[in-house]
């Protein structure tokens, strides 16, 4: 077991360093580099003084000579400062991944919560009117693009019931309680959470569907166990097992953020971050933020393989 | 301090500490705080405090009583109230998204304290004087520091830090036309102190100088030019040299003091690690995000992503201290968002980032006043004239005439932004009123087609001699909600000419350093983008008259444009020419010739939308301004003046004064402006 | 062993046809696809034609859905955004589901290190946040159709080559694989002839999801203004831009809306109706 999880992480590293490559070059082949903007704004430039520029930036030396560069900087335990926000990234990250994090963590977990139950009841009465309104409820949920289901949920909210305030981040009200922050929480998580309830939903049913087919069901009904005691033990925990391992293996993803919703919702997270230094040719950023993700990519797949042969004893066989 | 009224007001002597006479009611910030007297406080308009004395308080906060605290009370009966739930609940849906329905006449209005919220959808990318390429960085910088000398809402120069223009008058302005040299000499006023309590003195000149023309400035050594040398000849006596004889010697907006005695070890660490070291230093956070400046405000947090928070600076001496405590600017990136959040009037002010369809809707909501601020941003149109079909003046004008310029401002602008017949706003001096105008004349721009050898049979393509058909794409900015729907009417009314005619959107980034400067604008391609004006008016209009071997230098090399000896002569004699009139008359001929050559198409004049709450009084939003220059003179939470319902009477009477009292443009930071804002941020 | 055909002798499609609810979503599907395909050829107005004397004019007898800020017929546009986001849908679906199973399966019926290799990559795609990587690929792009169906491609065969893999994994140890492997079938044969047919049900299942992501997607692209580029319209950048005339034309925001929602809804409940219909296992 030990020795496992020790070799998957020796071949993630090989892999995250892989990933940086990758985006290091593909933001290098994007046309348009950081020094083209702020040169701009001088109406007295010459494409001399432009040249010389870039060259003190670095920026003319060969992709694989400036990849190094960063290589070797990092590997120091500098990540550098944001071209863009012209500060250290370390000042900066921190923060973003702590605020995203909460934003999508907590939408997780509510939209399993939510799920999960309903996804049990509509796989016990499949076909019923309950379970095609349920799922018609959840595709509502999912056809709604963020931009607009945000803007709906701000102005019911907070326009007209007055309930949480239209955005933002607790953090620009210094001294709120517990009640005061969770207010801020409430319409982005609810916008996040509703998107992605239907697809767990889904999941869980299809789960559960698949589960009572199986044959264990048939012997344990063959026995004459009691219903609930074939629900409960029997298929409710292996219908569960494929969620947890669904579900580590969204945790990374979470880290990403949720782009829109931050935007709409103003929540400063790691989506804007990511989506601002892309658009903005911030390399150090962009490159520090795909180190990271990496980073915790690998630990969470780790993590998400331990949960796994914890909860499904026939891994451990392997 | 900064004067943004009428008229630049000289300097005001600092303050006396203590009570103040103020609209004849005498009081001190201490007296006994009965809810009446905060509430005399409130209605006597006059809440600035002093309290330069009572050094230790100056942070704590007005607790004054709500003149909506009423309303507040109220809250709590509605949320009691279960049918007025409901009925909510169908109004939200009755007015989805719909800002100007959020003004709930129930809805509990956040207690006005002294926090002002201002809504930006854009952070700003450094806050440090002298660098900073947004317009927002300019914004948010002009609450934390105060340059030289600024301009009125007039366009008129005046002094700031200094105690008076240089002018040949007062000999403090030296003219060599012979050598082509000058000099000017600015005495500061003494006394003054940065955020440290140091005296601001003439080395901040000099060191700022020394930053702004290093090789690694960020924006350019040459950003400077035509300035020679800023020195300080003694502690409060700056003289700024320049190499050639410069129209705005006497006030060049881009003179900058930074605290020398505080940046100096900073910048020296930086200097002596080599490398990229400007950059390095702008990294600093004492530097671009907690910068020690001269202005009524100073950056105490600023959480990246979400907000600014500024709050008064004790050392400030300019002028009194200003009304305002705290000033809080949010980011808020979704545009229907920010709006939401102006209507229920948990931002107080915003400008220049609502679209015309928001504002529209906010004209309706109670408490919010919107107006409509002319800006110098031309929207305009950029063509490879060296080379055909635009290197024909007849096809170019064809084009012109074929746009209904007057029909895209009544669709899409609500007839606010009005058609540009000339580079030069209609409100600066230069502007010549008498130019001839290009109206909507589809059937002579087929005739000058015809003429310049293009034609069509019946619905065809429109064909040269050659039976080539005239292809043009039109490029403009990837995501720009506007842009596109006027790049869409042109191509719709060039088609109709039988032009072929493709839209092709490009990244913000890459438009104008990409596109435009090397050669990537294909023949055939037409750009459309927005070029801000500077307020200095004349010289800085490159790509738009001036082929100066510079930035759009490969758009117009080589065509008949660059050939017009008439116009490259007018442009040599105003750059040279220091009285203002003279000057003026220059470019109103230069414009002559410029409409009658047409270089690129002009389309419109932007407008900014600015939405106030009513309880901010004392902002007035100026062309040519930065945002916060005229913060000593706002005042917040104040009972407002505006009947609750009827502000749409006085928001069209606002609306036709403040454009007739400021024809001008707005800059973007006279030292930083810029062609098109970089992140589509316009 | 004959997947399509079970024990009681009904057919997938017969199966198919008894889920009530899977049949009206084919149905609906199946009008929306025609009416966009065949739409802009029998409106009388342009897609694109701009009329700025009647901008934003309610739902009329000329204009059954109104017009747009410009102008434009509502209806008209609608149908041309039905061609490109289904398009968009349709393609970048049927791609990442041809990707999808042929990594699956390569890596599943050869495993050892190719699999090795190959389950790592997927594992890579999968839990990188998929949007920064796609705005990276967007950034070099024009936003032209086929460059957007290319990045929802690269995003979108990572679940479906899992899967296939998982029954490649569980199949190929089966004794029909193994008497073909015998017999000197050539290994693309089998893979094609005997084990993917048995692995359909889930890969058309999943198929229909990502048609329905894809449209969103596209949507949330237009948004970031890096989707389908006006005046080309989608279902998604219509939508996006009726926000801004929500009180003065909800015509504009209502009906790409309704759109999307109905083949949304329409695809879920179709893939439903498919896995049902097709999955092996229902076969009690």
């Amino acid at each position: 077991m030990y020795r496992h999880l020790l070799k998957r992480t020796a071949q993630t590293i090989p892999v995250v360093f892989f990933v940086t490559v990758v985006v290091f070059s593909l933001m290098q082949l994007a046309p348009g580099d950081p020094m083209d903007m702020l040169v701009l704004s001088n109406p007295n430039v010459t494409p001399e003084e432009v040249e010389r520029l870039r060259a003190v930036y670095g920026l003319d030396d060969p992709i694989y000579v400036q990849y190094f560069r960063w290589l070797s900087q990092v590997v120091q335990g500098n990540l550098g400062y944001s071209r863009l926000y012209h500060r250290p990234i370390t000042s900066i990250l921190p923060q973003r991944l702590a605020n995203t994090l909460a934003l999508t963590g907590l939408s997780l977990l509510v939209s399993i919560l939510i799920a999960i139950p309903i996804g049990i009841y509509s796989a016990l009465r499949q076909y019923s009117v309950m379970d095609y309104l349920l799922s018609m409820v959840a595709f509502v949920g999912i056809s709604f693009p963020v931009f607009w289901s945000g803007i709906l949920v701000i102005l019911l909210f907070s326009v007209v019931l007055g309930w949480v305030p239209p955005g933002g981040h607790p953090s620009i009200e210094p001294g709120l309680g517990f009640w005061g922050q969770a207010r801020y929480y409430v319409a982005p998580v609810l916008v996040l959470s509703f998107f992605s309830t239907a697809s767990w939903m889904r999941y869980m049913r299809s789960s559960l569907l698949e589960v009572i087919r199986q044959d264990y069901i048939l012997t344990a009904r063959a026995k004459g166990l009691p219903g609930r005691v074939i629900w409960v033990r029997h298929a409710l925990r292996n219908a569960l097992i494929p969620i947890v391992t669904l579900i580590a293996l969204t945790i990374p993803a979470l880290i990403g953020g949720a782009v829109v919703t931050e935007i709409v919702f103003s929540w400063p997270g790691m989506g804007r971050l990511i989506f601002d230094s892309l658009m903005n040719n911030d390399y150090y950023l962009a490159m520090a933020i795909f180190l990271i993700f990496g980073v915790l990519v690998a630990l969470f797949n780790l993590l998400a393989e331990v949960a796994y042969a914890f909860l499904d004893p026939r891994i451990r066989m392997e | 301090m900064a004067a943004r009224g009428k008229s630049p007001r000289g300097i005001r002597p600092s303050l006396h500490p203590g009570g103040l006479r103020c609209d004849s009611v005498t009081y001190s910030r201490y007296a006994p705080s009965s809810r009446l007297v905060r509430r005399a406080q409130e209605q006597s308009r006059c809440s600035r405090d002093f309290h330069h004395g009572l050094p230790g308080h100056g942070d704590r906060q007005y607790t004054a009583a709500s003149p909506l605290g009423q309303e507040g009370s109220q809250e709590l009966k509605i949320s009691t109230l279960r049918p007025v739930f409901r009925l909510s609940l169908l109004t939200a849906f009755a007015c989805v998204a719909a800002p100007g329905c959020g003004g709930h006449p129930d809805l509990p209005i956040p207690e006005p304290d002294k926090t002002l919220v201002i809504g930006v959808s854009q952070e700003p990318d450094a806050l440090f004087g002298i660098v900073g390429n947004l317009m927002v960085s300019g914004d948010v910088g002009s609450f934390i520091w105060r340059p030289l000398l600024l301009i009125d809402s007039r366009r008129r120069p005046y002094c700031v830090l200094c105690t008076e223009l240089p002018s040949l008058e007062n000999g403090l302005l030296k003219v060599d036309e012979e050598k082509g040299l000058m000099e000017a000499t600015f005495q500061l006023r003494r006394g003054l102190q940065w955020a440290d309590g140091t005296e601001i003195n003439a080395y901040d000149a000099a060191f700022a100088w020394e930053l702004m023309s290093d090789e690694q400035y960020p924006h350019g050594a040459s950003y400077m030019e035509p300035v020679g040398d800023v020195e300080a000849l003694d502690s409060h006596t700056i003289r700024v040299v320049y190499k050639t004889l410069w129209p705005f010697g006497n006030s060049d907006l881009r003179l900058r003091l930074i605290p020398e005695r505080y940046y100096r070890p900073i910048w020296e660490q930086y200097r002596s690690e080599g490398g990229a070291y400007w950059d390095r230093f702008l990294a600093d956070e004492r530097v671009s995000v907690y910068p020690r400046a001269n202005g009524p405000f100073q950056v105490r947090e600023w959480v990246s992503g979400s907000h600014i928070l500024l709050v008064r600076n004790p050392s400030y001496n300019l002028g009194p201290p200003p009304s305002l405590e705290r000033i809080l600017v949010r980011v808020i990136p979704d545009l229907n968002a920010l709006a939401i959040a102006v209507s229920t009037r948990q931002v107080h002010l915003t400008d220049g980032w609502l679209t015309l369809e928001q504002a529209r809707e906010l004209e309706e909501a109670p408490g919010i006043e919107i107006r409509y601020v002319d800006a110098a941003w031309l929207e305009h149109a950029t063509l490879q004239i060296n080379h055909p079909p635009f290197d024909d003046l007849r096809v170019r004008q064809a084009l012109l005439l074929a746009v209904d310029r007057a029909g895209i401002n009544h669709a899409i602008f609500r007839g606010k932004q009005p058609p540009a017949h000339s580079w030069v706003h209609p409100g600066h001096p230069a502007h010549n009123p008498g130019l001839p105008r290009y109206g909507y004349d589809p059937e002579r721009a087929q005739g000058l087609l015809e003429q310049a050898g293009w034609s069509r049979e019946g619905d065809g393509p429109l064909r040269n001699a050659r039976g080539e058909p005239m292809r043009l794409t039109l490029i403009t900015i990837a995501g720009d909600r506007t842009r596109l729907q006027v790049v869409s009417v042109l191509q719709a009314l060039w088609q109709e000419l039988g032009i072929q005619v493709e839209i092709r959107p490009e990244s913000a980034r890459l438009l104008f350093p990409d596109t435009l400067q090397k050669q990537n604008l294909q023949p055939g391609g037409v750009a459309v983008w927005r070029w801000v004006v500077q307020p200095e008016a004349t010289v800085s209009a490159y790509g738009l008259w001036w082929p100066r071997g510079t930035n759009l230098d490969q758009l117009t090399s080589g065509s008949p444009w660059d050939a017009v000896q008439e116009n490259k002569d007018l442009i040599r004699q105003a750059l040279g020419t220091i009285d203002d009139e003279e000057r003026y008359s220059l470019l109103r001929r230069q414009q002559e010739v410029w409409v009658r050559e047409l270089p690129t198409l002009p389309l419109y004049w932007h407008v900014r939308v600015v939405s106030i709450d009513q309880r901010l009084t004392g902002y007035v939003p100026s062309p040519d301004q930065y945002l916060g220059w005229g913060v000593d003179e706002w005042r917040f939470g104040a009972a407002s003046f505006l009947p609750p319902n009827g502000s749409g009477v006085f928001l069209a009477a606002g609306f036709r004064s403040t454009i007739a009292a400021s024809r001008h443009r707005r800059t973007g930071k006279p030292s930083l402006l810029n062609p098109e804002s970089p992140n589509g941020a316009d | 062993m004959e997947p399509s055909r079970t024990r009681s002798g009904v057919t997938p499609w017969q199966r198919l046809r008894r889920h009530r609810l899977a049949m009206i979503s084919l149905g609906l599907l199946g009008v929306i696809a025609l009416v966009s395909l065949l739409g802009p050829w029998l409106s009388p107005h342009s897609y694109s034609r701009v009329h700025l004397q009647q901008h934003l004019q309610p739902p009329s007898a000329s204009h059954w859905l109104g017009t747009d800020e410009l102008g434009r017929d509502v209806l008209t546009r609608l149908l041309q955004g039905g061609r490109v986001s289904l398009f968009v849908g349709l393609t970048a679906a049927l791609l990442s589901a041809l990707a999808g199973i042929l990594i699956g399966a390569v890596s599943g019926y050869f495993g050892g290190f190719i699999d090795t290799l190959l389950m790592r990559f997927t594992d890579l795609m999968l839990s990188i946040p998929s949007l920064p990587l796609l705005l990276i690929l967007s950034r070099l792009g024009k936003g032209t159709v086929w460059e957007i169906v290319g990045i929802l491609v690269i995003f979108g065969w990572m679940s479906l080559a899992r899967i296939v893999r998982g029954s490649f994994l569980s199949l190929r140890e089966m004794q029909f694989v193994d008497s073909a492997r015998v017999m000197g079938i050539p290994h693309w044969r089998i893979i094609l002839r005997h084990i993917l047919p048995n692995t359909m049900a889930p890969v058309i299942v999943y198929a229909t999801l990502n048609l329905g992501y894809a449209i969103l997607a596209e949507s949330s692209l237009s948004y970031l203004g890096l989707g389908i580029q006006p005046p080309l319209p989608s279902w998604g950048n219509m939508l996006l831009n009726a926000q801004h005339y929500l009180k003065v034309a909800p015509w504009l925001a209502v009906f790409p809306g309704l759109l999307i929602f109905v083949s949304l809804l329409s695809v879920n409940f179709l893939g439903d109706g498919l896995r049902d219909a097709l999955d092996p296992r229902l076969k009690i």
